[in-house]
């Protein structure tokens, strides 16, 4: 019992992280980046290449990680969201948008990083066992410990500092924002870099659990689009929500249902979908027309 | 200026092709033999160890004048298509293949594709050698497909058998990935663990094929306590986070696949962890490897970097392609004639010490003679290389 | 004839005769054979692609064309394997069953709209693909293969549809299928 506990835990932090970064592009531009399993992806080979690849600290290549999703995500939005968003009429297009980039995303991976499973040595070695009824390995516990302090990085950033308030000012209202000065241009390409940099960010960080290779960015996105529907699109509070019942319900499930076959995602699944047709808008999203 | 460039440009091009045309006269007649198979995704690394294995050896045939077969020499021309583990690819490379007037290709790697392209291949008078095991590809009325390599439920009645007598392994749990393959390959070996009279305590935990992480995954298996735990049909990218899960979760006992398995992705993905790991390996060891094969793998990473361990089983199935031709020349355009000298063909195999034979093997699992003989080499992984656990023959 | 003018029905006239006619010819003098695959999947996507198109018309983006499209695939595959349908009447059938279902589903979901209702139609392609895998009826993780070749159509003893499995190229069989269905499709969206 306590085993599937911490199985929730750990896993509910490491979603929550993903769902943060997709929910505030979603929070600032309304669209949803179906690139972000790419992303995260990409933040993994990059931790890959400096950590274990060519021996670089690990704090370092995780660093290596968020300036390269950052850059690339700043791009990705001052170059082809921008336009796109100014110049089409159809709130579509973005969609369409994202869902091409995932899939250049992917060749590029492909192209760059190669088709091979890659992993990383342990960085922290031996397990916690607590009587054979709690086991977890500590790297995990390091894991999920930085990414609870990433999280709570994030918030502090979003609460206390004028980038936070202008991001939640543009997340609000953007036509307001602008008239109170508040610089869009600018800030949607930052928000878009942060949000992509958590996506590394993650990805470096579990790359030395699950080690990275190309495939995973598809599965990852759909995972990560779930949480931020349970949570509330577009609301900080809902994205860690949405990740944390989303942890637990496949630890919980995993671990109860496989008596009766592989259908713990089925069940997950088919919940969220009833959940949503009652309630669109997630736990604590804003209720609309 | 520009028309000057682009007179240059023309007649460089005319004396090339000039030079070409005459070259190609002096050249021997191409032989092509193809290969369609996974060479991206997860699990290419099944794909690229036979594409790159025939790829070598075609080139070095070709470097030392070609191989001759009735008089006539050849130089031999891989011809490869990456069917990304999709039967509908599978059935497009096996047409292209077909197209192109190919009588002999290598692969697919995995059930399903073997399975579709079946038909193609008996309509098309094609001969095809897959890594799959399902027995209705071998057995009559299908006929035109050779088994490459040793099957799990040939290899694993002889895993089992030795981890019961040298270990003492009782109890033994399967997991499987929810796909077609491992799941054969699981049911395949509880029948060959309950016969040999060890107890299953788990059968039924799958994973989906994207999981990432296992831990969630195996915490209800390791509730269960095997002795021993088999990874059915588990791809070579997640063999390494499994063994890395299962250990973490605190499990003590033996962990055995039926599939090969790639030394240095296991390093990577689990490192000491994975000391240990049985697998089945590439049909060669350091005793069993006559000079030929050391070769063989010298051209390899020369050519490519690295070598797969895998390849050394990957190796046989153009060479018995290449030595059935050699006996029975009539059967470069012939597969029927190539099916009938099958059940009589003996050469010797170059790439084993001693006076080992090439010959088709498969009659106690499939009543005809549809698999290539090669070493059944059982490994174990220890820091970073597989060491020989022990090497068994095949009927 | 139809309201058009003389110019789109000769554009009309252009492209059958290219479709029915032009690329068989074209395939059988260069010899590849492998084209009539990549040509009827390009005439089955445009049809699946209508269906997207449509949901379009109505304000909707719908990503999930795909699962419906399994729905269908399965449907005609266990009819003609297991309930020894013929292949002519279980195409039908797969249409009005996944016409079926997504009336079912449509019921409480068609009141979102944008990117709301686009979530869920991909966590239903992500649906159901996990309930073919679980069901035994579709054979699980194994799938259904050798699927039988349609059979033919007659009418007292006259031949309207030939059978597939006496013919020596089934390629060109199915792609004439999928063009006459596409065209169907096309003709209805005309006369609209």
């Amino acid at each position: 019992m306590e085993q599937i506990l911490a199985n929730g835990v750990y896993l509910g932090s490491q979603y929550a992280m993903i769902a943060l970064g997709l929910t505030l592009i979603f929070a600032l531009m309304n669209v949803l980046n179906f690139a972000h399993g790419q992303m995260y992806v990409i933040g993994g080979f990059v931790t890959y290449t400096f950590y274990g690849h060519w021996g670089v600290p690990f704090v370092l290549a995780l660093v290596m990680s968020c300036v390269t999703l950052a850059i690339l995500g700043a791009l990705i939005e001052r170059y082809l969201f921008a336009p796109v968003i100014k110049g089409s009429s159809r709130e579509e297009s973005t969609m369409l948008l994202a869902a091409g980039i995932a899939f250049f995303l992917d060749a590029v991976i492909l192209l760059v990083f190669g088709e091979k499973q890659r992993g990383v040595p342990k960085i922290v070695e031996g397990v916690f066992n607590w009587d054979f009824r709690l086991i977890m390995p500590y790297d995990r516990i390091l894991i999920c410990l930085l990414a609870i302090l990433s999280i709570v990085a994030f918030i502090a950033l979003m609460q206390y500092t004028k980038t936070g308030r202008a991001l939640r000012a543009l997340a609000q209202d953007r036509t307001a924002a602008q008239l109170m000065g508040v610089n869009v241009d600018r800030y949607s390409m930052i928000g878009f870099a942060l949000g992509a940099m958590l996506a590394g960010l993650v990805g470096g960080l579990l790359v030395t659990i699950t080690g990275v290779n190309l495939g995973m960015g598809g599965a990852t996105s759909i995972k990560a689009f779930m949480m931020v529907m349970i949570g509330g699109a577009g609301v900080i509070s809902g994205a860690i929500w949405g990740g944390i019942i989303l942890g637990f319900m496949e630890a919980i499930g995993l671990a109860l249902l496989y008596q009766y076959g592989d259908i713990t995602y089925l069940v997950i699944f088919v919940s969220l979908m009833i959940f949503l047709a009652v309630r669109p808008q997630g736990l604590m999203g804003k209720p609309w027309g | 200026m520009q028309r000057r460039t682009l007179m240059k440009a023309a007649l460089t091009a005319l004396t090339m092709t000039a030079l070409q045309a005459t070259t190609a006269l002096a050249e021997n007649t191409v032989l092509k033999i193809g290969f369609v198979g996974v060479t991206s995704g997860p699990a290419a690394a099944w794909g690229i160890s036979n594409q790159r294995s025939m790829e070598a050896r075609a080139a070095w045939i070709n470097e030392t004048g070609g191989y001759t077969i009735g008089g006539t020499t050849y130089d031999i021309e891989i011809v490869s298509f990456d069917d990304q583990k999709d039967p509908k690819r599978a059935i497009a490379g096996m047409e292209k293949m077909a197209q192109e007037g190919i009588h002999y290709v290598v692969g697919p790697n995995v059930d399903d594709g073997a399975a579709a392209v079946r038909p193609v291949a008996e309509s098309n008078g094609i001969m095809y050698f897959p890594y799959a095991f399902p027995k209705s590809l071998y057995q009559a009325p299908a006929s035109n497909a050779v088994l490459g390599m040793v099957a799990n439920y040939q290899s694993g009645p002889a895993i089992y058998k030795y981890l019961m007598d040298e270990k003492g392994v009782k109890t033994v749990a399967f997991i499987a990935a929810n796909e077609s393959d491992p799941l054969s390959q699981r049911d395949g070996g509880v029948e060959a663990a309950t016969a040999l009279g060890m107890e299953v305590v788990s059968a039924n935990v799958t994973y989906q094929v994207d999981t990432t992480d296992f831990t969630p995954v195996l915490t209800p298996v390791m509730r269960s306590r095997p002795d021993l735990l088999v990874l059915s049909g588990v791809s070579p990218a997640n063999a390494p986070q499994l063994i890395r899960s299962a250990r973490e979760l605190g499990f003590q006992g033996v962990i055995s696949t039926e599939t090969a398995q790639d030394a240095g992705v296991l390093a990577e993905g689990a490192g000491d962890l994975a000391n240990g790991f049985i697998s089945v390996g590439g049909a060669s060891t350091p005793e069993l490897a006559s000079p030929m094969m050391n070769e063989f793998v010298q051209r390899y990473t020369d050519m490519f970097g690295e070598y797969n361990d895998e390849s050394n089983t990957k190796v046989y199935a153009l060479e018995y392609i290449l030595e059935t031709l050699k006996a029975d020349p009539s059967a470069i355009n012939d597969v029927d004639a190539f099916q009938a000298t099958m059940d009589t063909f003996e050469a010797p195999n170059p790439y084993m010490n001693g006076d080992a034979k090439l010959r088709y093997v498969g009659m106690s699992s499939f009543g005809q003679k549809r698999q290539v003989s090669v070493p059944l080499v059982v490994n174990v992984y220890q820091d970073g290389e597989f060491e020989t656990l022990f090497v068994a023959e095949v009927d | 004839m139809l309201g058009f003018n003389s110019k789109q029905l000769m554009g009309v006239g252009i492209f059958l005769f290219m479709i029915f006619i032009g690329v068989p010819l074209a395939i059988g003098v260069t010899g590849r054979w492998d084209f009539y695959f990549t040509l009827t999947s390009v005439a089955l996507l445009a049809i699946a692609s209508a269906g997207v198109w449509l949901t379009f018309y109505i304000g909707r983006i719908n990503i999930g064309q795909g699962a419906f499209a399994l729905i269908g695939a399965y449907v005609s595959a266990i009819l003609v394997v297991k309930a020894d349908w013929s292949f002519w009447i279980s195409l039908p059938a797969a249409g009005l069953f996944a016409a079926l279902v997504a009336i079912l589903i449509g019921l409480p979901i068609l009141r979102l709209r944008g990117v709301y209702f686009a979530m869920i139609t991909l966590v239903l392609t992500q649906v159901v693909t996990l309930t073919a895998l679980a069901l035994p009826i579709t054979n699980g993780a194994r799938g259904i293969s050798n699927i039988p070749l349609p059979s033919g159509i007659s009418v007292f003893g006259i031949p309207i549809l030939p059978d597939f499995a006496a013919m020596e190229n089934t390629k060109l069989a199915f792609y004439y299928t999928a063009c006459i269905i596409m065209l169907q499709l096309m003709r209805r969206s005309i006369v609209w």
